[in-house]
């Protein structure tokens, strides 16, 4: 699967963050999650481990976040995540570790809920120019609005370096000026 | 062509350093146009640094005609040199250069200290990748990174802080302490799935991977300036330390 | 059309589940590549099919949205209780429950009880009426406190125009909905109208005043309502109309020369891709300067630009404040210049915060 289809089915956007989170105050942005499995099945081991071991301490640690259990017999567990900005996610959690859990909740805990996408830049900013941007006639010579063309001086072609013809004058200027110096000392 | 060529407006052939061209009166008269500054910004509301009618040339005029590519007037016709070969003496305008810059960092300075320098932007180094910010941007930093969600942060390797009327640059990094640019973890979570696929025809040899890397993102909160140009602190290079 | 639709309603609605559900899964990251295999000749088709029937109910409003509130895994306390936490604020119970019950709520229960037979209905319920309107003052207020200390020399009118931006309902509706009021509002529509979120952020700011105080009210509507300004141009909110005859007033109060624009720079005259640079100029001093496709066009991007730099809302004015530096922006209760009175000599007497 090439990115180009990738990106048809999860799309593409830019750095967002809901309601200009960090700009006062941060708010976590997951409302709920709910753990759903099962009390008997294989499959759910890690998650009722999970629920056994660090359920408490999670919800502790986060009192914004309502946790829900949703025990439901003979199906495979899963996380749901509902997200402030009425988005959720759904995790499934089938035969996975207490481990691996445990880095599914937290993944889920810190993410701002829009849906996973394939981030077209890395930095989002509203002011992209504090000195003015760019423009042709930046440092532009006001005199050149004035010239009247065709202008002899400015058809002339550019010499950047110079000639050969010009070293080798330079040089004799050089010298006849240095045997004058000699013959007056 | 050099700078004191296009400041002197004339060229003249030379055999001499180059900063023989610069002429004094020439220099002074640059010089006194930053210090005419503040009279110029009377009323100070007024922004009249392009003041292109006035008949006194000011600094960014000047620097205008620094700036100007081969095309502009004064500028970039090194190659025609006709006149005769003139020696002339070598000034010493290191004092000058010296008021000058003085005088630069004292306008700057001023800014500083009434706060007048309005909205900042800084070239932040943040884990081997360089983001130019203001306040409130979002920058989304790619790969490990401890910091947690909620967590506050002062990124201290800043390359250069630039305003409307003025920028400084580091060499690389500015000292420590100037500049104050902070920003707040916004969300931590995973790339979108990466997948490399090697495929070898008739080889019978396929392999994929899946890679989801940790994006950060911060909001930058603050840009600030805080303390004067130029001026070296006694002792430096202990903020944030505790002893 | 219509009557096919109800009559198939109930077999829609389970189909439209089920696209639903696979809609979802799509989106889904942890999803495996089998969902994207091609499952029959039919599935393209039937899937269009049941996006074109749902995007009809949609429009009439016949969709099922499912109710947060109806599902097993719900209590209301616990929600209510994060809810303060989440936004890191105090509230008291009895009062954010107050403030997210709206009227028609309890409206429809007192009818609901007279049809089962109450004859004197007894609700121990208030609706957020009150609360509302005691919050709605506090944003207004001190929005105009604020924004009045942050931009000293920005014109009353304008100040005004950002204010009644602010807490018209599309900007609280979105603070309300960002919050998480979409699941807690009891109302009788579902899910809950803009004019029921905005009502129901206001009575939040009501509730949190009369349960931790004035101060925290303002943090509150600082970092939630104000900073919805942030990253957005504040001209654009407000714009100055007649740009030119209100530079002249200025000016002419300032005792300055008439503004005088002239042309800086032109390229492609006479052609479809014409651009000007005008430059607005009094006595000779260079004021502002805008770009435009025609020399009408760049004269007035002019003339806002250099009342732009006169009023300090350039795209290089310090940014407003948040977080700590807002805490020491003392407010500022007396009204900012008008732009009947704004001149450079009483602009100079305002005391930048």
């Amino acid at each position: 699967m090439t990115t180009k289809t990738w990106r048809l089915f999860w799309g593409s956007g830019p750095a967002r963050v809901p309601l200009q989170n960090g700009v006062g105050r941060y708010v976590q942005q997951l409302q709920r999650i709910t753990f759903k499995f099962c009390k008997t099945h294989g499959g759910s081991l890690g998650m009722r481990e999970y629920i056994e071991k660090d359920l408490v301490e999670f919800a502790r640690h986060n009192p914004g976040v309502v946790v829900y259990l949703k025990p439901r017999r003979h199906r495979s567990p899963c996380l749901k995540a509902e997200y402030l900005n009425g988005e959720d996610d759904y995790i499934s959690t089938q035969k996975h570790t207490c481990e691996d859990i445990k880095k599914w909740v937290e993944y889920l805990r810190c993410r701002s809920g829009y849906p996973v996408e394939h981030l077209i830049n890395y930095h989002h900013t509203d002011h992209p120019s504090i000195q003015g941007p760019w423009t042709p006639w930046l440092h532009r010579d006001h005199k050149l609005n004035v010239v009247q063309y065709p202008n002899e001086e400015l058809s002339t072609a550019h010499k950047v370096k110079k000639t050969a013809t010009e070293e080798l004058m330079e040089l004799y200027e050089k010298q006849k000026m240095l045997t004058e110096m000699e013959k007056t000392s | 062509m050099s700078v004191a060529g296009v400041l002197s407006g004339c060229l003249r052939p030379t055999f001499s350093v180059w900063r023989a061209n610069i002429g004094r009166e020439r220099l002074a008269s640059c010089v006194a146009s930053m210090t005419r500054l503040p009279e110029v910004t009377q009323p100070p509301l007024l922004l009249l640094k392009h003041a292109t009618l006035s008949q006194q040339p000011n600094l960014l005029t000047q620097i205008r005609g620094l700036r100007s590519g081969p095309m502009g007037w004064g500028g970039g016709r090194a190659g025609v040199r006709t006149a005769a070969v003139t020696q002339e003496v070598v000034e010493d305008s290191e004092e000058a250069e010296k008021q000058l810059s003085k005088e630069v960092i004292h306008c700057v300075n001023q800014q500083v200290q009434t706060g007048e320098y309005g909205r900042l932007f800084a070239v932040v180094f943040l884990q081997g990748k360089q983001h130019l910010v203001t306040t409130g941007d979002l920058v989304v930093n790619q790969g490990f990174f401890p910091p947690n969600i909620g967590d506050e942060l002062r990124l201290e390797k800043v390359l250069m802080v630039g305003s409307r009327d003025f920028s400084l640059y580091g060499r690389p990094l500015l000292r420590p302490g100037l500049v104050h640019v902070e920003a707040r973890v916004v969300e931590k979570t995973l790339s979108h799935c990466r997948i490399y696929f090697r495929y070898q025809r008739r080889k019978n040899s396929r392999k994929s991977k899946f890679n989801r890397e940790t994006h950060t993102v911060l909001r930058i909160t603050r840009v600030e300036v805080m303390r004067p140009v130029g001026e070296v602190p006694e002792v430096e290079g202990i903020e944030g330390k505790i002893f | 059309m219509a009557t096919k639709l109800k009559l198939g309603h109930s077999l829609c609605t389970s189909l439209l589940t089920r696209v639903a559900r696979k809609q979802l899964t799509v989106r889904n990251i942890n999803t495996t590549a089998s969902v994207f295999a091609i499952e029959a000749r039919w599935t393209a088709p039937y899937l269009r099919d049941l996006a074109k029937r749902k995007k009809i109910m949609e429009e009439k409003g016949l969709f099922p949205q499912d109710k947060r509130s109806e599902y097993i895994e719900w209590n209301y306390d616990a929600e209510l209780y994060a809810f303060g936490k989440r936004l890191q604020e105090e509230f008291e119970d009895e009062v954010l429950r107050a403030a997210l019950t709206d009227a028609s709520y309890i409206r429809q229960e007192i009818q609901r009880q007279q049809d089962l037979g109450v004859s004197s209905p007894a609700l121990m319920m208030s609706s957020n009426e009150e609360l509302s309107d005691g919050g709605a003052k506090v944003i207004t207020d001190y929005s105009s406190k604020f924004l009045r200390a942050a931009l000293p020399l920005f014109p009353e009118e304008g100040i005004s125009a950002v204010t009644e931006y602010l807490s018209s309902e599309v900007v609280l509706a979105e603070v309300g909905f960002g919050i998480g009021l979409r699941d807690l509002i009891l109302c009788q529509e579902h899910p809950p109208a803009p004019s029921t979120a905005a009502r129901a952020l206001q009575a939040v700011v009501g509730a949190l005043h009369a349960s931790s105080g004035l101060a925290r009210t303002q943090a509150f509507v600082r970092d939630f309502v104000l900073a919805h300004l942030s990253g957005k141009d504040i001209n654009s909110i407000w714009k100055v109309e007649d740009p030119m005859k209100v530079l002249s007033g200025i000016l002419a109060r300032s005792g300055c020369g008439e503004p005088e624009p002239r042309i800086i720079f032109q390229s492609g005259k006479n052609t479809i891709q014409a651009v000007y640079q005008v430059g607005i100029y009094t006595d000779k001093n260079f004021i502002g300067s805008g770009y435009g496709e025609t020399v009408g066009e760049a004269v007035e991007q002019a003339t806002h630009d250099a009342l732009r730099r006169l009023f300090h809302t350039t795209d290089s004015t310090t940014p407003l404040p948040f977080g700590p530096a807002a805490a020491d922006l003392t407010l500022k209760e007396s009204s900012n210049l008008t732009l009947q009175d704004w001149s450079l000599e009483k602009a100079k007497n305002v005391v930048s915060c």
